[in-house]
């Protein structure tokens, strides 16, 4: 059923396919920086934790209003806030780069940044 | 004669449609972007066996553009993805099987296919991303290729040998 060149080609491709780990890993790897999360009020970085940080409950400095964030690991959320809606802690855990959480009256944003793979948004076929 | 050629190619236009819109529809998706086991393919193989590259060709973009329409995603990014796996792989195939059939079995040509076809979405998945990340996937898609290329391949040696039989019954 399969010839001799049929089996060659088989075998061969599973090498190259092996051989190609260590290259793409590098490849990607140089893409893939160091993920931080940056917590900005009024437009203005007020505190930057390299991610995964110990776990922490942070309090933003916003202008008298209560605003603390909460740490664990590489993913974080905000865990108080005494803003009218409360729609920055109904945001939850966020741990993916280019995540956010807003809280608008309290002018407070706190953002993922640094490039990752990430996981697929859908699969196309 | 060539409504005989005619009426056969309309068949296996059909059967790729039906295998396409199967393996769409029903298959569960593997959990690795742009795999999946392309038993269209089979067709595109029995077609270059049993007719020329020229049919192929118009098969395989026949294929795409009616298999989109139907799973309504033509002219979407999935269909130039699908186009351009297509397309190349189809080259691929059409080049080794006029060189080295012989040499390789069905299967060769197969797996030869199933590989361009998805170091070519890949290619383009770099390029329209400009992320280098997606290349951790190289090897993967490698052995899937080998594997879902083998795989048709078999299917297509006993199809083609079946196919002649039934030929030869009818002739």
């Amino acid at each position: 059923m399969l010839t001799f060149y049929d089996k060659l080609l088989l075998y061969g491709l599973i090498v190259v396919g092996a051989l190609t780990v260590p290259a793409t890993a590098y490849l990607a790897g140089a893409e893939t920086g160091p993920r931080y999360a940056s917590v900005s009020v009024g437009g203005r970085e007020v505190q930057r934790f390299a991610l995964p940080h110990e776990a922490e409950r942070y309090e933003i400095p916003a202008q008298g209003n209560i605003c603390i964030l909460e740490i664990r690991g590489t993913k974080l959320r905000m865990a108080e806030s005494d803003c009218p809606k409360k729609l920055c802690i109904a945001r939850g855990w966020i741990d993916q780069p280019g995540e956010s959480i807003v809280c608008l009256p309290h002018r407070v944003v706190v953002k993922i940044s640094g490039q990752s793979l990430g996981r697929p948004d859908s699969i196309t076929r | 004669m060539e409504l005989k050629k005619w009426l056969g190619l309309a068949v296996f236009l059909a059967a790729g449609i039906v295998l396409y819109m199967v393996e769409a529809l029903y298959f569960p998706p593997l959990p690795i972007p742009g795999a999946k086991l392309g038993l269209a393919n089979l067709i595109t193989l029995l077609i270059l066996a049993q007719y020329s590259w020229r049919d192929c060709i118009f098969n395989v973009i026949a294929r795409t553009v009616v298999g989109a329409l139907i799973t309504g995603t033509f002219l979407t990014p999935p269909f130039f993805f699908s186009l351009a796996g297509v397309l190349a792989s189809t080259a691929a195939m059409i080049v080794v099987y006029t060189l080295l059939y012989g040499r390789f079995s069905m299967v060769g040509v197969s797996i030869v296919g199933a590989v361009v076809h998805n170091l070519a979405q890949l290619w383009l998945a770099v390029y329209i991303l400009g992320h280098l990340g997606i290349l951790l996937q190289l090897s993967l898609l490698i052995w899937l290729a080998v594997a879902t290329g083998t795989f048709n391949g078999v299917a297509a040696n006993y199809a083609a040998r079946r196919l002649s039989q039934i030929e030869e019954l009818v002739a």
